[in-house]
């Protein structure tokens, strides 16, 4: 075996690449390329900073480990990773069960299906900007729409982004709007991928319409699930675009997430060093969130 | 054809890779080489080559309509007309995004040829090198104009003995109130409250709530809805209690500041108790139905602290009551104190033209410029003439900002803080405010995070 293996690369080595693999080559090169320069440097070149004082516009010295250590220390890195984790427990079961029974009620026959469909993907391509400002209007203490309601039903009103136990719920609030959309979608593409086979099977065999769902639909959303369960971990910790425009992270800190730590001592105090080192724990935090995913997809805990 | 085998499609990517990484870890461009030249006083650029087009880039704070509308079709115009060779491309921006804007032009060597910032934003850029001084230039050509400045807003851009730029506009600020809330409540309209007793016994007779108890009217409306608002409230306090804000002018010592004192303990605990105690203003601040008009325009609260544009706000949205705004003193504690503080125009180390940028600053300096700018909103100017002659300072309420400075009333602004550590203290008067901390772990953990980003400043360049 080993050596038809050598044989075989040999072989390759004296003839180069086939017509074919080149074209691939060119196919794959401009992505590459892009990948390169803007992501796979800039990420090197970052976790190079991470060990420097780096500053933008002054000379930078080497510091090693020293932004890592003080992150240890740091009140505010620790009030901002309990406030990301705070967003995505707060963030992903209502998007993705609110995404589901979305994608179920408009896969359907629904009167008027395509164009629930298009309603609800809406604020998924809508700027998060605009969805800030008009969220902004209806969070008003004073004349927002969400108080207006409260006083018609005869609640006090609310502080919402105001209040610093509110602020962040308000904004998860806001969230699960904007991005129920975007999952109903992925979920639909998965829902149609079911045969339709199982289902007459499962009615001829007595199942009820729950027992479909929990035996048929939901296994077979899994790689689904697991993908936007993973996506969602990794969006929401890195919420920033929602924090930025309507709460600066405050009031007292209550929103400061990582990145809008990492946007804050990047790009308001300088210190691209530090920031550079919040990001590198950002994505080791990440991506052993995710590998963690995988392994319960593996050992089968998620389709249990 | 050359053959692209795999280890030469590696070979090549390995190296753009290490050539990639090479440059992106040698750092940005910086500054630094124009900036050490011309922070040593080194001469001005010389000036364009016959038929040569420079460009200069002037960054500019968002302005009033009126204001923009003078801007773009005088203040630019004239200066591109008396003087061929130069064109100015202005790039616009807002407080909140200066600092980034700056800090990627002097990384990415954009010029910044002229920028308008806070006298508060002098020190740290001066420490880095990253503006120009500009005392030859004013001893050059500006000797005789420069005695029209009002002294003390000219000294405040110093750093180190050198003037790194010149007013603009005095941002003062004062006790603002509406004279028919106050005959309403049997209160004189023609005086404002003079002290913070005053203060809370016509807040507390003032304020209005509906029946389930939420303010509908602010007594004195407190502005703690962002960091930034409720560091500035902060600060009318500080000064009235007697002390500097933050840190003296001038001292680059973080053991000089001043957080932790008595007088900054009872300054926020007396904002502390506007809202919780006395409750005058509401912790949210108060939101206009209007966005265009001010609180006190639209009658959501009674008292205010405001600055002289509130006048111009008045007349431009809301003149049928115009007569109804009156302008107090600043209040007293331990003293008659409040914010006033030039905004200044200031040149980039990184100028592609120190001669056209200077130009450009004097032109509009000049009293027909400035008085062009600031008469639409009524804001108030740091040279003596123009507060003297210009019509609109004629007028009586605009008269009451301007005497604030001319009386000693105003304060000076800490010099070694950076903006954005000044927000962070905002944040702890906010977690204050909230009782989410007490008055004196929210001073004492400000302070000491404000100690920490001054040592830092001083570390990193030896600013001081």
């Amino acid at each position: 075996m080993s050596t038809s293996i050598v044989g075989w690369t040999q072989s390759r080595k004296r003839r180069g690449l086939t017509a074919q693999e080149r074209a691939a080559i060119v196919f794959v090169a401009p992505l590459m390329i892009l990948l390169l320069v803007y992501w796979i440097i800039p990420s090197l070149a970052s976790l190079f900073y991470s060990l420097t004082n780096y500053s933008v516009v002054l000379p930078s010295k080497w510091v090693g480990l020293e932004n890592y250590s003080r992150l240890a220390g740091d009140v505010l890195f620790w009030k901002s990773l309990k406030n990301s984790a705070y967003f995505t427990i707060g963030n992903i079961p209502f998007t993705m069960a609110i995404g589901l029974a979305l994608a179920i009620a408009v896969n359907g026959a629904l009167v008027g299906r395509n164009f629930f469909r298009i309603v609800f993907y809406l604020p998924g391509v809508t700027s998060t900007i605009a969805l800030s400002m008009v969220w902004l209007w209806l969070f008003d203490p004073h004349f927002g729409l969400l108080n207006a309601f409260l006083k018609l039903l005869g609640l006090p009103p609310q502080q919402w982004l105001q209040s610093t136990s509110q602020a962040m719920p308000s904004i998860v609030l806001m969230s699960v709007w904007g991005s129920v959309g975007g999952t109903m979608i992925i979920y639909l593409a998965g829902l149609q991928g079911i045969p339709v086979q199982l289902y007459e099977a499962a009615e001829v065999d007595g199942a009820t319409k729950w027992q479909q769902f929990r035996y048929i639909t939901l296994p077979s959303l899994q790689p689904v699930t697991l993908y936007v369960l993973v996506t969602s971990i990794i969006g929401s910790f890195q919420i920033f675009g929602p924090i930025y425009a309507m709460t600066d992270g405050g009031p007292a800190f209550a929103t400061t997430t990582i990145v809008h730590q990492i946007y804050i001592n990047g790009f308001r105090y300088f210190h691209m060093g530090y920031a550079a080192a919040q990001s590198w724990v950002l994505f080791v935090l990440l991506l052993g969130l995710s590998i963690i995913n995988l392994r319960l997809q593996v050992f089968g805990f998620i389709q249990d | 054809m050359v053959c692209l085998s795999r280890r030469r499609l590696l070979i090549a990517t390995g190296a753009l890779a290490a050539a990639g990484l090479a440059t992106a870890c040698a750092g940005a461009p910086t500054a630094a080489p124009a900036a050490t030249g011309a922070a040593e006083g080194t001469a001005p650029a010389a000036p364009p080559a016959p038929g040569k087009k420079v460009e200069l880039r002037f960054i500019k704070l968002s302005m009033d309509t009126d204001v923009a509308e003078f801007f773009e079709k005088t203040a630019i115009p004239k200066f591109e007309e008396a003087n061929p060779g130069y064109t100015v491309k202005v790039d616009m921006s807002d407080w909140g995004h200066l600092g980034e804007k700056l800090m990627t032009s002097f990384a990415g060597n954009l010029p910044v040829d002229l920028v308008e910032t806070g006298s508060d934003w002098v020190g740290p850029y001066a420490a880095r090198k990253q503006f120009m001084p500009l005392d030859d230039m004013v001893a050059t050509d500006y000797a005789e104009e420069i005695k029209d400045y009002y002294p003390e807003m000219v000294d405040i851009s110093r750093y180190r003995g050198k003037l790194m730029a010149l007013p603009y506009i005095l941002d003062i600020r004062t006790t603002c109130y509406r004279k028919d809330h106050f005959k309403e409540a049997g209160f004189d309209p023609e005086t404002g409250p003079d002290t913070w007793d005053d203060l809370v016994a016509y807040a507390t007779k003032l304020v209005q709530t509906d029946n389930q108890g939420n303010i509908t009217r602010a007594g004195y409306l407190i502005d703690a809805s962002t960091p930034t608002g409720a560091f500035f409230e902060f600060w009318y306090l500080l000064v009235q209690n007697g002390i500097d804000v933050v840190v003296p002018w001038g001292s680059w010592n973080p053991d000089d500041v001043k957080l932790e004192t008595p007088e900054a303990k009872e300054a926020l605990q007396f904002m502390v108790d506007l809202i919780n105690k006395y409750k005058v203003s509401p912790m949210t601040g108060m939101s206009t139905k209007n966005p265009d008009l001010s609180a006190l325009a639209e009658g959501i609260t009674s008292i205010c602290t405001e600055g002289s544009w509130i006048i111009g706000n008045f007349k431009r949205y809301a003149p049928d009551i115009l007569e109804q705004l009156g302008v107090g003193k600043p209040l007293m504690k331990k003293a008659r104190k409040q914010y006033a503080c030039p905004n200044v125009y200031a040149i980039g180390t990184n100028t592609v033209d120190a001669k056209g940028a200077w130009a450009l600053m004097k032109h509009m300096l000049s009293k027909e410029i400035m008085t062009g700018m600031l008469a639409p909103a009524s804001n108030t100017p740091p040279r003596k003439s123009i507060a003297a002659e210009a019509e609109y300072m004629q007028d009586p309420l605009v008269q009451k900002f301007q005497q604030i400075p001319e009386q000693g009333w105003g304060t000076t602004t800490p010099q070694a803080t950076e903006w954005p550590t000044l927000e962070n203290i905002g944040n702890y008067v906010q977690a204050a405010l909230r009782l989410e901390m007490t008055v004196d772990e929210a001073l004492a953990k400000a302070a000491e995070e404000t100690k920490r980003r001054i040592a830092e400043l001083v570390e990193a360049v030896g600013a001081g």
